[in-house]
């Protein structure tokens, strides 16, 4: 774990910021009557540990960029280097997500779930 | 004292050197399969060059002649042209029944096409355009090309890949023939339930419907595997993740929607047929069942599907755009960034669909989110696009003008769209012609305009003569034109009150002239594909040759003969840039050392495309053919008796046995 923290993995982004945003839409989607019920803004709540995630999965793609080697040199295109493309990737999806993911959670401060 | 061993001592010798000088790559002590010594006994293409490597070459990977040669290959190129051709004679019919629907609605009253013929047209139309034109468009490009973009000499799992093809032609005769005896589906591209359900569609139109999308489905399912394990096991050397072209990014990330998105809508059409034929209630709420599960499984593929059917056609465009900008591509990492963020947004939509079936608000509002910021790597994409356009020099020919189309029809029907996002503005026009509008736009500007411009772009490749640029422009004129005068009005129909799906209107409703400018617009439209066919029968036989890169562009296939011989490439290239041909104009590097009288390719590493094993694949086969052949039996015989899927079985059964039966490969018998 320390490992992981220290030198990050480059692909973490792509798979945990879409993984929150799918278990957020999912769980949000299927918490709607529980909030209507029971009138608790548990949407808001969730998404910001779902957003959380997200971050997470952002920083370990930044650790991984960060932590690159420096060779081999890219060449002409910039390519080359498929680590750093796939943290580059990593951070920027997870980011997206993490927007996406916090765009649902104020869903739930504007809707209190009995509207239809 | 020791060291750890890490990825950078791949490098310590790099791979390009190592091909070269023939210095061995790797761990030490751990050698790939790739650097093994060749068998002294074997031909190799290092032993052998010129003209007479080609034709042994061409002899080892070729099509045997005659009906049961061309039934049994499973070369790439000929699958794919095979695919693209069935595509668009299916968009062909597809545009007939619209144009057959447009004179309808031409004016008020019209009796030329009755209610239950209509029906039929307006299912057919949707069901020929999503299901046996806009998902098998795009991979039928990508069995073309994407082997030969990744510089391999065919695609992975290629028997898989002509069953799916067969599979596929079969499905899609099935609904047509059904539909030229009267039985065709008439409950629209989507059948909903309880309207396709056993008591409201008795006989067996809504059956086609529902066994096409088996059809469909398993073809293309198939086709995405394939495409997959082609791009991350079979690229040529050096080709790392960041230099795979964009356009095999973009089948890619399609093929994994698809491989994502299709169950549903499988699920959803065999519970159906079980409803109608078994006796289940899956969707009967009388019994228990829930018709608005119907809807949930659809558009759970029904959303991704519009990313089906867009994302080939970023692919297209990306090419397009480097090719004619005469530099690389601005924002490379932007753009893959906004294929994969688009892939998977697209499962995230689905409820946008399903605004009016009385869902809660606070529901609904997570996919309006989620239907806005897909905006967002949508707008990526058009602004990266856009830059390379400025910052280079463009050259205007054929294929840009109708990526340019493109620009302007996609982003306004992408504009219409983040209208239709809000849950108040759907409810009011929902099931309107501005739905009918807006969708258009989006999927004729999204897929058309991109898949003609790709059609003049790869002719050459695939002809080995150019297509005529003078009818190009006349056709692009009439194409935009005609498009344009045939939906915008449909906003402002829609906006009026009047529904889709409705045969006929009365005079007193005022939509008269508006439809009339659309009919208008349709035939100018379909004039222009008329052109074009024009433009591609004559220019297949008499246009000029092309050569191997008529367009100078950067990436692989167009280091392959015009058309591509059989092996694609009679050395398999090292790639050390993202364009390979503009950094290596006068001589590509090249990988030596394959087999030349066995099918041997390099299987390489997936991040960084290393070279890794030789493997043989397979020779061409009867059995997948014979295989379809018996889906195609069980499948329509499923539709009269579920008896079918028992006796159905046994000749799959034996065409699986006779596909998969161990044999020795021809590298083995030596």
């Amino acid at each position: 774990m320390a490992a992981w923290l220290a030198r990050g993995i480059p692909s973490a982004g792509i798979y945990a910021g879409p993984m929150a945003w799918l278990i957020d839409t999912q769980f949000n989607y299927a918490a709607v009557p529980w909030v209507c019920a029971h009138q608790v803004p548990l949407i808001p709540i969730f998404a910001l540990a779902m957003a959380g995630l997200s971050l997470f999965g952002c920083f370990l793609s930044w650790r991984g960029f960060a932590t690159a080697a420096p060779t081999p040199q890219p060449d002409s295109t910039g390519a080359g280097r498929p680590h750093r493309f796939l943290a580059l990737m990593g951070i920027a999806i997870a980011a997206l997500f993490t927007v996406v993911i916090l765009l649902h959670g104020t869903a739930g401060l504007v809707f209190h779930g009995c509207e239809r | 004292m020791t060291r750890a061993i890490t990825s950078d001592d791949f490098d310590a010798v790099p791979e390009v050197t190592r091909l070269a000088t023939g210095e061995r790559g790797g761990l030490p002590g751990v050698q790939s399969e790739a650097d093994a010594p060749p068998n002294p006994d074997e031909l190799r293409d290092d032993q052998v060059d010129g003209p007479e490597l080609s034709a042994r070459l061409a002899k080892t990977w070729g099509t045997d002649q005659g009906l049961i040669g061309a039934l049994s290959t499973v070369d790439h190129k000929i699958i794919g042209r095979r695919y693209i051709v069935t595509a668009i004679i299916f968009l062909f019919l597809g545009g007939l029944s619209a144009v057959a629907m447009r004179l309808q609605l031409a004016q008020p009253e019209s009796t030329l096409i009755g209610p239950d013929l209509y029906n039929q047209l307006f299912t057919m139309h949707g069901t020929t355009m999503m299901f046996l034109f806009g998902v098998p468009i795009g991979e039928a490009f990508a069995v073309y090309l994407v082997p030969l973009m990744v510089g391999t000499r065919n695609i992975a799992f290629p028997r898989l890949n002509a069953y799916s093809y067969y599979v596929y032609l079969f499905g899609g005769l099935m609904i047509w023939v059904a539909f030229m005896l009267n039985i065709g589906p008439d409950v629209g591209w989507f059948a909903y339930v309880p309207l396709s359900g056993p008591e409201f569609s008795p006989g067996k139109r809504a059956d086609f419907w529902a066994q096409m999308i088996t059809f469909t489905e398993v073809a293309g399912i198939a086709v995405a595997i394939s495409v997959i394990t082609t791009v991350f096991k079979l690229r040529a050397p050096g080709m790392t993740l960041d230099r795979i072209p964009l356009f095999v990014w973009a089948e890619l990330v399609n093929s994994f929607v698809i491989v994502f998105a299709l169950p549903a809508v499988v699920t959803a059409s065999a519970m159906l047929i079980l409803d109608r034929l078994v006796g289940t209630h899956f969707f009967n709420p009388a019994e228990g069942g829930d018709a608005l599960l119907y809807q949930h499984l659809f558009w759970f593929f029904g959303h991704p599907e519009v990313y089906i059917i867009f994302l080939p056609a970023t692919g297209w465009v990306s090419a397009i755009v480097v090719t004619f900008a005469r530099r690389q591509a601005f924002g490379y990492i932007p753009l893959v960034l906004s294929l994969i963020a688009t892939g998977f947004l697209s499962f995230g939509l689905w409820v946008h669909h399903m605004f009016t079936t009385g869902l809660p608000q606070l529901g609904a509002s997570f996919f309006t989110a989620s239907s806005m910021l897909i905006a967002i790597p949508n707008g990526i994409q058009i602004f990266c696009w856009i830059a390379t356009l400025w910052d280079g020099r463009p050259v205007f020919r054929a294929p840009l003008l109708f990526v340019i189309g493109f620009f302007f029809i996609f982003v306004a029907g992408g504009l219409s769209g983040i209208m239709l996002a809000s849950v108040p503005l759907d409810s009011q026009v929902h099931d309107t012609f501005f739905v009918v509008a807006h969708f258009h736009y989006v999927l004729i500007g999204g897929n058309v305009f991109p898949l003609i411009a790709a059609v003049y772009y790869w002719f050459p490749k695939f002809t080995g003569r150019m297509m005529s640029e003078r009818i190009g422009r006349w056709h692009f004129g009439l194409a935009f034109i005609g498009f344009n005068v045939a939906f915008f009005p449909m906003h402002i129909t829609g906006l009026m009150g009047m529904p889709r799906r409705v045969y006929t209107y009365l005079p007193e409703m005022g939509w008269g002239n508006l439809n009339m400018l659309s009919t208008i617009g349709a035939a100018i439209f379909f004039a222009s594909f008329v052109l074009f066919l024009y433009n591609i029968v004559s220019s297949a036989r008499r246009g000029p040759l092309a050569g191997p890169n008529p367009w100078d562009a950067g990436t692989l296939e167009w280091a392959a003969a015009s058309p591509p011989l059989p092996q694609n490439f009679d050395r398999i290239p090292v790639v050390t840039n993202r364009e390979p041909l503009w950094a290596h104009r006068d001589a590509l590097p090249v990988v030596a050392g394959l087999s030349v009288d066995n099918r041997e390719q390099i299987v390489s590493t997936i991040t960084h495309g290393r070279a890794d094993l030789k493997e043989s694949t397979p020779e061409p086969s009867i059995w997948p053919f014979i295989a379809a052949v018996a889906t195609a039996i069980l499948f329509i015989g499923s539709m009269f008796t579920p008896w079918a899927i028992v006796w159905g079985s046994i000749p799959l059964i034996v065409a699986l046995m006779g596909w998969f039966w161990p044999k020795p490969s021809m590298e083995d018998e030596r």
